[in-house]
């Protein structure tokens, strides 16, 4: 990741959970899809993380693959750790 | 179809209603037996149940129901016959082999078995065999519904290939994959997963509730494929599982899952222990099958000797076509009545009134075979109530009285759903868990009552429990919150606990293990007032909450009380008129349609029916008023002349009538004028809020609220 690249960035307010799925979806559709270079996520304070979690960053992987961007998690607390550990998506922490 | 074909249908049809009806028997036993283990009348029943299942499967050439069935009666066999004794997992296995019956019957009119019935009975079959105290190995009956026993590795640790493919609504129904896949960890180790989202959704397509994710997962452990997918049993609805084995080394899996013919690769891997699988199955099933039209014969007459009551089974349109003819016949009835009377010939009336007399008795009749006591769909609950806390973890005790309380057969099946609908949720949030419980000193088990009677016309249902009650300012602030009502709103109790009907108000907080089927509480009310019924709610913090149907007894004819206003009749259910008198003098004050008069010292609320329907004209000098007994104590209904008794066929009001509140229907009179048929409950809702607010209502609470079926304090 060069320090020049052009990234939305994005730091969730909420844990990512079925509770605030629908939230951050509609947060994440915003502006932050518009950065030429991809996103960057900091997740280092996300508490509780489910299978809807991961489906929104399924989602948001889609949506930038699709623009031929690519999405960085750049911190991930343990809970987000252990949640795309248990579904073998550890390649997105990478 | 051919004709051959065409009488199988029928028989078939027939088999699965009688079918039916033996599982409801069979699931009763068992719970009977699973509270009473020496109920030795109940095991004959089970046992007889099982039994007769499976005979008449076998005329059926029901392959796989019948080689289920008979590891179910195999069980029940040794159990009453002291054989083996009971476990303290038996009656739960007997029981989901219930279930498995009944999802092996629904499968008949699939044009496919599916995979996973099949497994399931399979999986289901080797416990109940264990239970028998007999080895894992199928039995040589089982022969297309089984498969093939897993290729033991080295150390036996098998690697077993996992696909869960989820339903869409599995996260809406508070089911995360994620807490089965962390529990897989404890069975062995996951040495793959693969995580997809079925057709890859990105931020605009994605359903963020709806649940998209599919699973490829290899297991390496040491125990059995039932284990294995047991750990899933709670999603069984939720999702699409296979487990296969996989040949260790190979990376195929070793047998299609669901079993079809023995594969040459897998005939290598079975062991000793399975090999009575290759005992030919053929003559041993149909010599079940020509000995069971005789089983069955001698069934029947055992099933005859023990019925006190003796049935015939009806086609449900013939007898709704009977009771439309009895209808009519009610309303020719009183229109020779009227001819009689006019006609000014003794004879006549008397011999009308006679025709008279039997066509009420017909009516009765023909309505009483529509009516069913409401106790035979109590008693399902019994079953949900069970399961239901086991899982939670909770002590509850369902208690059924007025089970024998009639209620017309429609009605019924709508009724059913809401009511399961309310008793989850006294389950899920009324009762508390048993440590609450015992912590703020309240009775242990928890108490849920189902409680029906008749009263003034209608039918009461009542769903109460002992639990937490209703928070009354949580309910108002969420409703504010969410902009259901003003933030400062008077409401009194009943109005506040009403909100919870309202759609959109449940939260996610409430997700949980409630089957998704689009029931909630504002599908509940929706429900109750589609039968022209009310819902009420009573409830204490900390002591519990009661929930009150009330539904008219029945949709099709009542004794009618015929009134006239500005000449249009209006007829009222006979059942609650109470007294007629001359309108009293405080009535002709004031110019609204509702007020407030003396009747002997007490105050009752009245309704000007000529200003309310808004009727033109004066009206005449002497009105009469009709003071009627309603749920929350009497009202006066003002009209212009009474007419009498009258027999009414009710006819519904097109759809475009749904919306007047306070006409339930209409009929035709004898003279083939029409008449509207008073909703007096409606009336008395629709002025109530005008008498709350000049103070006369203040004293009226819903009579539920003092039910003796909340517990008082313990003190």
């Amino acid at each position: 990741m060069a320090a020049d690249q052009i990234l939305g960035r994005a730091k969730p307010a909420s844990d990512l959970t079925i509770m605030h799925a629908e939230a951050l979806r509609q947060a994440w559709l915003g502006d932050l899809l518009a950065h030429p270079d991809g996103v960057s996520l900091d997740l280092g304070d996300v508490q509780v993380m489910d299978s809807a979690g991961v489906q929104l960053l399924l989602a948001l992987q889609a949506s930038l693959v699709r623009r031929g961007q690519t999405l960085h998690i750049a911190e991930a607390s343990p809970a987000v750790d252990e949640v795309l550990r248990t579904y073998g998506l550890q390649a997105l922490l990478c | 179809m051919t004709r051959d074909e065409e009488i199988l249908a029928v028989a078939r049809a027939g088999f699965r209603d009688e079918a039916a009806e033996l599982l409801v028997q069979f699931e009763q036993a068992l719970l009977a037996i699973e509270q009473q283990p020496d109920d030795a009348e109940a095991m004959n029943c089970a046992f007889r149940a099982a039994h007769t299942m499976k005979g008449t499967a076998g005329l059926f050439g029901c392959e796989a129901l019948v080689a289920f069935t008979h590891d179910v009666e195999s069980l029940l066999d040794d159990l009453r016959s002291n054989a083996v004794s009971l476990q303290p997992d038996t009656m739960s296995v007997l029981l989901l082999a219930r279930d498995q019956l009944e999802d092996l019957l629904a499968e008949l009119d699939l044009p496919e078995p599916s995979v996973a019935v099949a497994q399931r009975s399979e999986a289901l079959g080797v416990q109940l065999r264990a239970l028998r105290g007999q080895q894992a190995s199928s039995s040589g009956h089982a022969k297309a519904a089984a498969s093939i026993p897993a290729a033991v590795g080295i150390d036996g640790m098998q690697t077993w290939r996992i696909a869960l493919k989820m339903g869409p609504d599995a996260l809406r129904n508070g089911l995360d994959p994620l807490s089965f896949i962390r529990y897989l960890t404890t069975l062995g180790s996951v040495t793959k997963i693969e995580t997809q989202a079925v057709g890859a959704p990105d931020l605009a397509e994605l359903d963020p509730e709806g649940c998209h994710l599919c699973f490829d997962i290899e297991l390496l452990s040491s125990r059995s494929r039932e284990e294995v997918e047991q750990t899933f049993e709670f999603l069984a609805d939720d999702c699409q599982l296979s487990v296969s084995a996989m040949v260790s080394g190979s990376g195929q899996p070793a047998d299609v899952a669901g079993g079809v013919a023995l594969t040459t690769a897998s005939v290598s891997d079975i062991t000793e222990t399975g090999s009575d699988m290759l005992v030919p199955v053929t003559p041993l099933a149909s010599a079940e099958r020509r000995s069971a039209p005789n089983d069955r014969r001698q069934q029947t007459k055992d099933r005859r000797g023990n019925d006190e009551a003796r049935f015939i089974r009806v086609r449900a349109d013939k007898l709704d076509a009977l009771v439309d003819m009895i209808g009519e016949l009610v309303i020719a009835s009183s229109g020779a009545q009227m001819v009689a009377q006019q006609e000014h010939s003794a004879r006549f009336v008397e011999a009308a009134a006679r025709i008279h007399d039997l066509v009420q008795g017909a009516r009765d009749g023909a309505l009483g075979l529509r009516m069913v006591p409401i106790g035979e769909s109590f008693s399902r609950f019994q079953r949900v109530v069970r399961d239901v806390s086991k899982q939670m973890g909770k002590d509850v005790e369902l208690q059924i009285t007025g089970g024998d309380t009639e209620m017309d057969k429609s009605m019924v099946e709508t009724i059913s759903d809401p009511l399961m609908h309310l008793v989850r949720n006294s389950l899920d949030h009324g009762i508390e868990t048993l440590e609450e419980r015992l912590a703020t000193g309240k009775p242990t088990p928890g108490r849920l009552a189902l409680h029906a009677y008749h009263e003034s016309g209608s039918i009461i249902i009542e769903v109460s429990d002992d639990g937490r009650g209703l928070n009354r300012a949580r309910i108002l602030a969420k409703a504010v919150e969410q902009g259901l009502v003003p933030p400062d709103a008077q409401l009194d109790d009943e109005a506040v606990y009403q909100l919870i009907f309202r759609p959109g108000f449940s939260t996610a907080q409430q997700v949980t293990n409630l089957s998704g089927r689009g029931v909630g509480m504002d599908v509940v009310k929706s429900n109750v007032e589609a039968l022209r019924g009310q819902i009420r709610i009573a409830s204490q913090l900390g002591h519990g909450t009661t929930i009150q149907i009330r539904l008219p007894l029945t949709l099709a004819i009542i004794d009618g009380f015929l009134t006239s206003v500005a000449g249009v009749s209006y007829v009222l259910p006979l059942e609650i008129v109470g007294e007629c008198i001359e309108m009293p003098a405080e009535c002709q004050l004031g110019e609204s349609a509702s007020g407030c008069f003396d009747l002997r010292g007490e105050v009752v609320p009245y309704i000007n029916l000529r200003r309310l329907f808004k009727h033109s004209g004066a009206a005449p000098a002497r009105q009469s008023l009709i003071v009627v007994r309603t749920t929350m104590g009497q009202l006066g209904l003002l009209v212009d002349r009474l007419h009498g008794e009258y027999q009414t066929v009710i006819k519904p009001l097109g759809s475009i009538f749904q919306q007047v509140h306070g006409i339930a229907g209409s009929t035709i009179l004898g003279s083939g004028e029409v008449a509207l048929i008073l909703d007096v409950a409606a009336l008395e809702e629709r002025v109530s809020g005008e008498l709350q607010q000049r103070g006369g209502a203040s004293a009226r609470r819903v009579a539920v609220a003092t039910a003796p079926t909340l517990s008082t304090n313990p003190s």
